[in-house]
């Protein structure tokens, strides 16, 4: 369609959107570069009950590994709305990755966002928690209860996954003690490569990947899923609190 | 420029059965049987039916091919080259790192290719949306999409056929390459697909099968598919795989093979003619 005009944008569960159409994606969308916006949803293993089968959790390592793609993961309701207006004015192929979970609205209508530019929330040093997704509101819950124990983090919501936000991250290495990712993801291909991949040539520092650990989903109520995976705020304080 | 004289055509589609085999030859590789079968379909599609203008390659409005059964390349730049896309010359640079000349066709390299195709079975997809567009927009252009039969076995290609039928797309025109065979052997064999023209029929298509090598009854056909209102329309064109060159027909050992020296002074001498 967009080859005469139109502007096609293909939404279903990111399991099938990113795993079951990859070839499609790949040689009909990304190798000629075409204008597609494909919104998975449903992504990680917040889809709960559902299970493995329904549990996306390569979709990013896959998306991110395809020349000409964009990958984009919202974090809230204003983030997403942003994101998805936003991704039209991309010309060429972009994968925005959204979750099934009710999260807590994080950022006010006014807030500003760029493809591509991190969001830095706080200013400590005494770690960075960089997180992507529906995970970023544990992360800043994370903060907040440290704050209350002296301990200042800041935390960086990276929406934009490719491009990443280097300069933002590399920053981060140097400004802060420890440097821990999140994500509602495999930590092999996600997130958490990303930002290795980045400080692993511009700024070699010690990196705590949290995620999906290797490993299937499985049935239970999303916030039971995310205790049992450990990648609750809880799970984040114990590891700032770690060595 | 549309040629409407059947021996104009005919000469030109030997012209790019030679221009196939020389192509191959010099790449080394390639894939010659299926692009020989769809030899006389492109030529008639590129010189008698489609409205496409190489002096405007880009117009919104011109009619679009997809060839969906990517491998077969060298017909479609043969095609193109033909009909003044770009200079012949560049077709010794087919599958070459030196050149554009993909082994499957690239849009963004080759003027005047419609669509990016070499994962079987996702043209017909691509196809839908343009056609749809066309109704949307009434831009009136028409959409060909051709499939090999060995393709047809990739479910993608039912799925999109549905999509077809729903949105009653009049304007688009598939065509099956029928030549029987596929890289491992004969289609029955491997997958069994009876009754390809049953198929498209029960999957709400106009149906029509004919002879695809014969030039007369495919302009026919691409007539009669431009009249026929309110769904789409699906030829089944019966081809000779590797046709025009006696030892290259009906078989497949010759889907994805580039000829020796002699054989291609074979093919080039049995081709030096247009044969009736």
């Amino acid at each position: 369609m967009l080859l005469v005009g139109k502007i096609p944008y293909a939404s279903t569960f990111a399991v099938f959107a990113a795993g079951r159409a990859y070839d499609q994606i790949r040689n009909s969308i990304c190798y000629p570069n075409l204008n597609v916006k494909i919104c998975a949803t449903h992504a990680g293993i917040t889809v709960g009950e559902d299970g493995a089968t329904h549990q996306m959790l390569e979709d990013i390592s896959m998306m991110r590994t395809l020349p000409n793609m964009t990958v984009i993961v919202a974090s809230d309701d204003v983030q997403t709305k942003w994101a998805v207006e936003e991704i039209s004015k991309i010309k060429g192929p972009v994968y925005l990755r959204l979750s099934r979970m009710a999260t807590p609205i994080i950022y006010n209508e006014a807030q500003k966002f760029e493809i591509g530019k991190a969001v830095q929330i706080g200013e400590g040093t005494d770690a960075s928690i960089i997180a992507t997704g529906d995970v970023v509101c544990e992360a800043i819950k994370a903060k907040e209860e440290l704050e209350k124990q002296g301990i200042n983090v800041r935390v960086i919501d990276v929406h934009t996954i490719k491009p990443i936000d280097k300069e933002m991250i590399v920053k981060c290495a140097k400004e802060t003690k420890k440097i821990i990712t999140i994500e509602d993801h495999s930590i092999i291909g996600g997130l958490g490569s990303a930002v290795c991949e980045v400080l692993a040539e511009e700024y070699p520092c010690k990196v705590t990947r949290m995620g999906i650990n290797d490993q299937f989903g499985k049935s239970g109520k999303a916030e039971e899923l995310l205790k049992y995976f450990k990648l609750t705020s809880e799970d984040i304080i114990v590891k700032i609190k770690e060595n | 420029m549309k040629i409407t004289d059947v021996k104009e055509l005919e000469r030109i589609s030997n012209e790019v059965r030679k221009s196939i085999i020389k192509q191959v030859y010099i790449a080394k590789s390639g894939h010659p049987g299926g692009s020989l079968s769809c030899a006389d379909i492109l030529t008639v599609l590129y010189f008698n039916q489609m409205n496409i203008d190489e002096k405007n390659p880009n117009s919104p409005l011109r009619d679009r091919f997809i060839l969906s059964k990517g491998h077969c390349s060298p017909a479609l730049y043969a095609v193109l080259s033909e009909r003044g896309y770009f200079e012949k010359e560049k077709l010794k640079e087919f599958r070459s790192v030196r050149g554009n000349l993909q082994g499957h066709p690239d849009m963004n390299k080759v003027l005047g290719v419609d669509m990016t195709t070499g994962s079987l079975g996702q043209g017909l997809s691509a196809a839908n949306g343009m056609a749809l567009t066309s109704k949307l927009n009434h831009d009136g252009f028409r959409v060909y999409c051709l499939l090999g039969d060995g393709e047809i076995e990739e479910g993608q290609v039912w799925e999109a056929a549905m999509t077809s039928y729903k949105y009653k797309l009049d304007n688009l025109c598939v065509i099956v390459d029928n030549n029987n065979l596929q890289i491992d052997g004969n289609i029955e064999n491997v997958k069994g697909l009876d009754n390809i023209e049953g198929k498209f029929k029960a999957f709400g298509f106009n149906t029509i099968v004919i002879d695809g090598n014969n030039i007369e009854q495919i302009i026919n056909a691409f007539n009669t598919a431009k009249l026929t209102k309110g769904k789409p329309t699906a030829i089944i064109a019966k081809t000779t795989k590797g046709k025009g060159v006696s030892f290259m027909e009906n078989e497949a050992g010759w889907h994805g093979k580039a000829p020796s020296e002699e054989e291609y002074n074979e093919a080039i001498e049995e081709l030096k003619e247009v044969k009736k």
